[in-house]
């Protein structure tokens, strides 16, 4: 495989990771605040009663 | 500009210390929630995906995968970037198949282990239990000495002393807060670490890109270093066998790929979300973070390789370090932070970097503890009750704790870090890999087997340079001819145990119950 391959695999790479954590940042941020407030609530009312509500997920 | 010169000034250290105790703040609320052994240990299996991604992502974005991504960057330089595609690769296969991790969830279990005794014996899952701790511990006993590093290399902080006690207050305080509220802290502490993380990486890289001249920059240097992870020798080193080659290329892929599917920190929080469909999406959205962890601190010891190729005179003054061995390339990345990023903004990256340290060490160390409470000392004991099982779990991470600052403080690593991790984890990760597939999958897996296979995991410490080379003096004395080397050794350990299961499951069988179900 010649150079100019790797080098533009390995620089889409390079952005695909910067550009990911940008974008997980943004978009899991916020969200998995509020999921912690809600696996906090279900903690303190008793635990394991979550198996069957993945449809909130 | 002198190679220890840094922008860290005191500014710095007040930011890092506000950080460091809202940590302590954390810990001490967290325990309100603590009600039983459940909680304790997988936060009661109440994480939604969103919150399960993050506490995942702080937990496999630690310093220490910071320090070895960053030291293969700076040592093999965009040709280090073929662990980010492996890993990519392998969680991408898992979210879309649910391969192992989908049955493994719907199992329903605390821990690894205990779905040993629930698919085969209770002397399985013992003997299983004390593999993965084995492993785990010393995996993670370098933890410490990679966050010193970092530690020096940022603040220019010379006093072998001072570091120690740096250290030694920090993992008391990981103790403290993971002791007190197990997964629960563990999950809120992470999630605040993922967020200052992310934040931190993203300004560092942008630095980073900023110096070496952008987009432009990167591609011309891209040009001129090592590219090609197929070619063994490494062009910018000229040293024979200094690259990746075909033999680490494929001992790397077969470890990573297992890796993903089976690390115990990683298998927990799978066995932490709220259902085997979670922990598929898991994986899935894990790309993500994982390609982020794999390349961000790659760009950084590029970075930091092109730094010292343009300042000469710092650069051979740093290889002179190295060669006498008061440094290790390790200290590269660090020691450039320290020169680009200004005062104030340092100290939140250090901070950003701390709490990768901690967000590592409080899961790892909940999750060998709970494996010792869980499926050593009550299995041997007869049963605990859950209050003593969770007496269990904070006497064995202080325990652990201890151990850590002991090997972290004198074990000197003989290979690159990465590799010494891929080995220890090698341990763990070539019983399980047949013990754990083979039950799911594989109706004539026998607990005898099992047990062959994770005794035969024994043989990955045989990949330390240390071993090598002992092996290498007995039964190949000839440096010109046949050598074992480190990437050969990973891959015979990695596929022994398999190769034991499976002819022994089918020569001594589990008895038939007169259900027609095995005995286990």
């Amino acid at each position: 495989m010649n150079g100019s391959f790797w080098q533009v695999l390995w620089l889409v790479i390079l952005g695909s990771g910067l550009v990911g954590m940008a974008g997980l940042l943004l978009s899991v941020g916020t969200g998995s605040v509020r999921e912690l407030r809600q696996s906090l609530d279900e903690l303190k009312s008793g635990g394991e009663d979550g198996e069957s509500s993945e449809a909130s997920d | 500009m002198e190679l220890f010169e840094t922008n860290f000034t005191s500014i710095d250290w007040v930011i890092v210390a506000v950080y460091l105790g809202g940590s302590i703040l954390i810990g001490l609320w967290a325990n309100r929630y603590v009600g039983g052994l459940s909680d304790y240990l997988v936060a009661g299996r109440t994480l939604r995906i969103r919150l399960a991604l993050a506490t995942m992502t702080g937990t496999e974005l630690g310093l220490v995968t910071v320090m070895y991504v960053a030291e293969l960057g700076y040592t093999k330089q965009f040709a280090s970037l073929y662990l980010a595609v492996i890993e990519v690769l392998g969680l991408a296969v898992i979210g879309l198949t649910g391969l192992v991790v989908y049955r493994l969830r719907q199992e329903a279990v605390l821990t690894v282990p205990e779905y040993y005794e629930r698919r085969y014996t209770q002397s399985v899952r013992v003997t299983g239990a004390v593999m993965m701790v084995l492993a785990g511990v010393l995996n993670m006993g370098v933890f410490l000495k990679a966050g010193s590093l970092f530690l020096v290399g940022v603040t220019g902080l010379e006093d072998p002393m001072a570091l120690k006690l740096i250290m030694t207050g920090l993992l008391l305080l990981v103790l403290f807060y993971t002791v007190l509220g197990g997964m629960v802290s563990v999950v809120i502490t992470d999630l605040v670490q993922f967020l200052v993380l992310g934040v931190g990486s993203l300004v560092v890289s942008g630095f980073v890109l900023s110096e070496m001249g952008g987009i432009d920059g990167l591609w011309e240097l891209s040009g001129t270093t090592y590219i090609d992870p197929l070619m063994a020798d490494n062009p910018v080193t000229e040293a024979a066998g200094d690259g990746v080659g075909p033999w680490m290329l494929t001992a790397q892929w077969v470890t990573l790929s297992i890796a993903v599917m089976l690390w115990p920190a990683t298998v927990s929080r799978t066995l932490a979300v709220k259902s085997p469909t979670v922990a598929r999406r898991l994986y899935l959205f894990s790309t993500i973070p994982f390609l982020a962890r794999r390349t961000l601190p790659a760009l950084w010891g590029i970075g930091a390789f092109a730094f010292f190729a343009f300042h000469a005179d710092l650069g051979s003054e740093f290889q002179d370090q190295v060669d006498s061995k008061n440094l290790s390339t390790l200290s590269a990345m660090p020691l450039y932070l320290a020169k680009i990023i200004p005062t104030g903004l340092l100290g939140i990256v250090t901070a950003a970097m701390l709490a990768a340290f901690m967000s590592t060490h409080d899961s790892y160390l909940l999750c060998w503890s709970g494996v010792v409470a869980q499926d050593i000392v009550a299995p041997l004991c007869g049963g605990l009750s859950d209050r003593q099982r969770v007496l269990v779990t904070r006497v064995s991470i202080v325990a652990i704790g201890g151990f850590l600052l002991f090997w972290g403080l004198w074990y000197e690593v003989g290979q690159e870090l990465w590799d010494y991790l891929a080995i220890t984890g090698t341990v763990y990760l070539s019983g399980a890999l047949p013990v754990i597939v083979g039950g799911l999958y594989w109706k004539r897996a026998s607990s005898t087997g099992a047990l062959a296979a994770l005794a035969c995991g024994l043989m990955g410490v045989c990949g330390l340079s240390q071993v090598i080379e002992f092996i290498n003096d007995c039964l190949f004395p000839d440096p010109a001819g046949f050598q074992v080397f480190p990437a050969m050794m990973m891959l015979v350990t990695m596929i022994t145990p398999t190769l034991v299961f499976i002819p022994v499951s089918l020569l001594v069988p589990d008895r038939q119950r007169p259900d027609g179900e095995q005995s286990t």
